[in-house]
């Protein structure tokens, strides 16, 4: 169970300052991953995200 | 151990660890960006040049830039576009123009890039320590210092300093984990998504642009300022909240609304976005050894340049409280007194800002009456975002008698600001 960013991510990090768990971080891209270890699937990244680029991975509801 | 650690490489907290180490005191900077000479968050931020600011009069010198009041200069050797007028526009095109007579900038557009690649260099000349890719995730203040935990490529490992100081920006993360924003409610997370363009047409340059009406957006204006980004570009601000995502405002704005024909052949080169999580501005912005800066204590922004004042003030801060004197107090004076939005009142403030907002109260048709009342005639230059809608209503207000009889809805819905106006509220 975990959120994914797809590749409509912008790189703002607004998610990674919105995660409760610090579960996400800039990748050297420089855009944002998702640590599925540490995703609490709470969704807080997926409402903050301006660029609508957060979902539930594939196969999750 | 260090003397002061902080979170956030900003132009706040690069300020703020440029003035501490320049006086000696041992700094490092974490962030959680590997790229921090980067800017990837929206930001249509512009340098403000209205005389007393935020307190402020700031000046553009040769590769500078001067806090005339506050008496310190940061480097700047980036683009600058001046930003002439300050056009609220209307659903069919009625335009109300705040600029001077001689059409001197009241603003300029800056690159944001070449500010923070300017704030870093003088960083690492003055011997400052800074970590990216580093995230900030808990920390206690121990009475005698602050311990934070960090996390990087590397693992967890914990960082201990005299002082800490919060420059993490608008969302308030860690201001809430060390306890300074007790007692604050989230009013709400608006979204921001930013466009540059290229290609559009009739759309003027050097200008701060605003559409009013629901034409444009249902409940916000879109804003057009200038970019850096070519000659050619211009960025479109565009907001949303919940549900309502800034990206279908656009998609409808391009297509269906009266900038459809501007747009037409308009092509994205850049993308940004931002979410910030909307608070009242915390007015004791310090506990124990810890300060929060900038945006991180704001009611949504200082922009940058009350970001550098605040890194300024709060690097001077930090070496007081070394040396045992009461520097967050000192700090703590300055913020309430520098900022419009730290005032007595800041629920009634917020109300009176929301009854002038001329979105809020005003129907497509009514924005079009208004603004093409004042089409034609100067208004004073300013920029400030607090002072443009109070300067719109005075101005509209002059015409009142005639509004009172061609409209007389119209003119009830105005008593509110009418009431504001006569108690000198604006």
């Amino acid at each position: 169970m975990a959120r994914r960013i797809s590749d409509e991510c912008v790189g703002c990090g607004t998610c990674a300052a919105f995660c409760p768990k610090g579960a996400i971080s800039q990748a050297v891209t420089g855009y944002y991953v998702v640590d599925p270890e540490g995703c609490i699937d709470c969704g807080s990244c997926e409402k903050a995200c301006p660029a609508e680029a957060i979902a539930p991975e594939e196969g999750q509801a | 151990m260090l003397d002061l650690l902080i979170i956030g490489a900003g132009p706040a907290g690069l300020l703020a660890a440029y003035t501490a180490a320049k006086k000696g005191a041992k700094t490092l900077v974490v962030d959680m960006k590997r790229d921090i000479h980067i800017a990837r968050r929206a930001c249509s931020a512009q340098f403000v040049l209205d005389e007393g600011y935020e307190g402020e009069t700031l000046k553009i010198g040769d590769g500078k830039l001067v806090f005339t009041k506050n008496g310190f200069e940061v480097p700047y050797t980036g683009k600058l576009v001046p930003i002439q007028h300050n056009y609220m526009i209307s659903p069919k095109g009625y335009t109300v123009d705040f600029s001077y007579e001689d059409l001197r900038p009241t603003a300029m557009k800056f690159d944001k890039n070449a500010l923070l690649e300017g704030l870093l260099k003088q960083c690492e000349e003055a011997g400052v320590e800074i970590r990216p890719g580093t995230m900030a995730l808990k920390g206690t203040d121990t009475g005698s210092s602050v311990k934070l935990l960090v996390k990087d490529d590397s693992g967890e490992y914990e960082l201990e300093a005299r002082k800490l100081i919060i420059a993490e920006g608008v969302n308030r993360k860690l201001t809430t984990l060390f306890g300074i924003n007790k007692g604050y409610q989230c009013m709400g997370i608006p979204l921001t998504y930013e466009y540059t363009l290229e290609g559009t047409r009739g759309i003027p340059h050097n200008s701060w642009i605003q559409y009013y009406g629901d034409v444009y957006h249902p409940f916000m204006e879109i804003m057009v300022g200038e970019s850096t980004y070519s000659d050619d570009a211009l960025e479109f601000t565009i907001m949303g909240i919940g549900d309502q995502k800034p990206k279908a405002f656009f998609e409808k704005l391009r297509t269906m609304s009266p900038l459809a024909e501007n747009l037409k052949d308009a092509r994205i080169v850049e993308k940004k976005g931002c979410a910030c999580r909307n608070y009242l501005s915390i007015t004791k912005p310090y506990a124990g050894n810890i300060l929060a800066i900038g945006d991180s204590a704001a009611h949504i922004e200082v922009i940058n340049q009350g970001a550098m004042m605040c890194g300024f003030h709060g690097g001077n801060a930090v070496v007081k409280e070394l040396d045992g004197k009461p520097g967050f107090e000192d700090y703590s004076r300055w913020w309430n007194d520098a900022f419009e939005f730290n005032c007595e009142d800041p629920a009634e403030q917020l109300k009176m800002y929301g009854a002038i907002n001329i979105k809020r109260t005003l129907a497509d048709d009514e924005i079009d009456y208004l603004f093409a009342m004042l089409e034609g005639g100067q208004h004073s230059g300013h920029f400030n975002q607090y002072e443009v809608p109070k300067n719109f209503w005075t101005a509209v207000l002059k015409h009142d008698a005639e509004i009172k009889e061609e409209r007389p809805a119209l003119y009830e819905k105005m008593a509110a600001i009418r009431s504001y106006k006569a108690q000198g509220k604006f």
